[in-house]
């Protein structure tokens, strides 16, 4: 059965610059821009490529596997990670076919990240956001545009083998190399009216939203090291917040929160004891980002 | 595929599990294709809430990073969950096993010793006790909520009540024994380590309307050192507000042995823990006295109704029935199936294994 078709702009060949080139002209052309777009572009690649305060690459990850990180040095991926029950015989279908896709080398030694600026990550996958040192990710580390599981899902699904290779290579990039002009790519279509110049919180929010992001494939292994700094959003602390005033109202935590909040000042400690900061961030990014 | 075979019938089934981060995602789909899911959730602690997904998208990406991959059975086949409420009860048992045992490796293993004929005192003194008491019939999980909400009103009963005090108070001294017994002098522990145990030897005065003197007279039948000043110095600072309220899992309070008992149980919280986390635990208790160390941390986690410095044993059966009310709710809720029972359960002994 043939794909859906889709934008051949975005899902075209050529470069990410080049695209951003071609869509930003079409733009004008038609008259769709609007007066703001360019300066909207010119803070955006600003922003992006601040040496200090611009994207990182960040994973997100509970307090037992952030503990058990601290103390080992050791980033577990799936195929490293002990298992409750039984094993599955084989790795799903899925991830063999995805992997295959992106053509990844030896998929055991990547760990797949994303790409965040401010905020605390994908709250999904744990609670705490590592962001990693901006001197830890190579420059030609491949980025994907979006959760590269996404490929199994309509309207990208559907294609032949081949076609859905071809798709994966279209969506791919470099770190160095294509990450500002693939977000911008991204970015384009929901950029802000045309009355008001975009803000730094509102680049942050389009740069992940939800659980939409850009995906990195970076090759282990990762290290505490490697740790620039540990953030979370405010909810956790309010949560904290919330159950110790229950207790002082003589209401007691349930066990499932007695052990949460240990695991949580444990956590502090160990990364009190590592030396690696540890802060919150507002959901927009302002004024928490990387300092 | 034979056409003729009918499909794989469709249920909830876990597509990626941070186990003892208490984190799941689960959909409603054929066992073995998960791009057939046609609904699709996360359950996360401490809520436990459910949230909804549009796609299966997060959960294939979760087994990318700290997530295991799916929840299996012996043979490798996804196991099939009647409905939300049973993953949410997995996810929830899950986290409470993952309490269990040394923990993450920096916190260290509590140390063991204390006296050599510890467990033998334990039992001796405990099976006196328990000749004033009469014969409990632990309830099974056959037999529901229900029945084990009566079986622990019933320990509130007045008779029954008292027993349940001296079985309570013996193991907390004995605990307090075992903590103590550690070669070096208080002033030497860390900080946090003294400060751990003071404030939970004062919250113990408090639960069980204990006076310093009174609880010294008692540790003497396990020949305890204990240090006179020490124990009032826990009991004043409680009383005058100093000390934190403890939390009942996170105190690394020891957890003397009785002869039956797993020796592999270094912790108090241990025992709570491995009640909590398996479906068959309560019935496999052979008298009360296997009940005390769950009853002593629950009536820690739930607190006296009001300040605890006066020896009055009314006030204690109150708080006893508000502890068992507890304890009940953070049992066991919901039957698995079978296969995801067992996968706990191993879960449960191999976190009891002993680092080597």
């Amino acid at each position: 059965m043939p794909g859906t078709k889709l934008d051949a702009q975005y899902f075209g060949r050529a470069s990410w610059t080049r695209r951003l080139g071609c869509a930003l002209k079409d733009l004008k052309s038609d008259g769709r821009a609007g007066p703001f777009v360019g300066s909207h572009v010119g803070v955006i690649r600003q922003l992006l490529t601040d040496p200090d305060a611009g994207p990182r690459v960040v994973i997100n990850i509970g307090a037992e596997a952030l503990l058990n990180f601290l103390a080992t040095g050791c980033y577990k991926n799936l195929y490293e990670h002990p298992v409750v029950g039984g094993r599955r015989r084989e790795p799903t279908p899925e991830r063999i076919q995805v992997d295959k896709w992106l053509s990844l080398p030896g998929a055991h030694r990547f760990y797949f990240a994303a790409v965040a600026l401010g905020g605390a990550g994908v709250r999904f996958y744990g609670e705490y956001c590592m962001v990693l040192r901006p001197e830890r990710i190579p420059p030609d580390t491949r980025i994907f545009d979006r959760d590269s599981y996404d490929l199994l899902q309509p309207p990208l699904s559907g294609r032949g083998d081949d076609a859905m290779q071809r798709l994966a290579g279209c969506l791919r990039g470099t770190w160095q190399a294509d990450l500002v002009d693939m977000l911008l790519m991204k970015m384009l279509p929901r950029l802000p009216s045309t009355r008001h110049l975009i803000t730094s919180g509102q680049v942050s929010g389009l740069v992940m939203t939800d659980q939409e992001f850009v995906e990195v494939h970076l090759e282990g292994p990762i290290q505490p090291s490697d740790i620039e700094q540990v953030t979370q959003l405010p909810d956790e602390p309010a949560m904290e917040a919330s159950i110790a005033q229950r207790q002082a109202g003589r209401q007691a935590p349930s066990a499932v929160e007695l052990l949460w909040l240990k695991r949580r000042r444990e956590v502090a400690e160990s990364l009190a004891m590592a030396k690696v900061p540890h802060g919150l961030a507002t959901q927009g990014g302002r004024g928490y980002q990387w300092t | 595929m034979d056409v003729n075979s009918p499909p794989p019938p469709q249920g909830w089934h876990v597509d990626a599990w941070s186990v003892r981060d208490g984190m799941a995602f689960a959909s409603y789909r054929s066992p073995d294709a998960i791009t057939t899911a046609t609904s699709s959730v996360f359950i996360g602690v401490p809520g436990l809430d459910v949230v909804p997904l549009g796609s299966v998208s997060p959960a294939l990406w979760a087994a990318r990073a700290s997530f295991q991959d799916g929840l299996h059975d012996a043979d490798g086949r996804s196991i099939a969950f009647d409905d939300l409420g049973q993953v949410r009860e997995l996810v929830r048992r899950g986290f409470l096993a993952g309490g269990l045992g040394p923990g993450a490796p920096e916190t260290g293993e509590t140390p063991r010793g204390g006296p050599p004929d510890l467990p033998a005192r334990l039992d001796g003194a405990f099976r006196e006790t328990l000749l004033h008491a009469r014969r409990m019939e632990f309830p099974g999980a056959a037999g529901g909520a229900a029945q084990r909400d009566e079986f622990f009103r019933s320990l509130c009963e007045p008779g029954t009540s008292e027993v349940v005090y001296e079985l309570v108070r013996t193991f907390a001294l004995a605990v307090v024994t075992l903590w103590r017994h550690r070669a070096a002098p208080l002033h030497e522990w860390s900080v946090g380590d003294a400060e751990d145990l003071l404030g939970w030897t004062g919250a113990l005065f408090s639960v069980l309307w204990l006076h310093p003197s009174d609880a010294l007279e008692h540790a003497r039948r396990f020949d305890a050192e204990l240090d006179v000043h020490e124990f009032f110095h826990a009991w004043r600072r409680w009383e005058y507000g100093a000390a934190a309220p403890p939390n009942a899992l996170a105190s690394a309070a020891p957890c003397p042995t009785r002869a039956g008992w797993d020796r592999r149980i270094c912790r108090l919280s241990d025992k709570l823990l491995v009640l909590l986390a398996m479906d068959s635990a309560l019935e496999r208790m052979s008298d009360l006295g296997d009940l005390a160390p769950a009853i002593l941390s629950s009536l820690i986690a739930t607190r006296p109704p009001i300040s605890g410095l006066l020896p009055y044993r009314d006030h204690f059966r109150e708080h006893l029935r508000v502890a068992l009310e507890w304890l009940s709710n953070q049992l066991p809720q919901r039957r698995l199936p079978d296969a995801a029972e067992q996968a706990i359960e191993q879960f449960v002994r191999d976190r009891l294994t002993p680092a080597h």
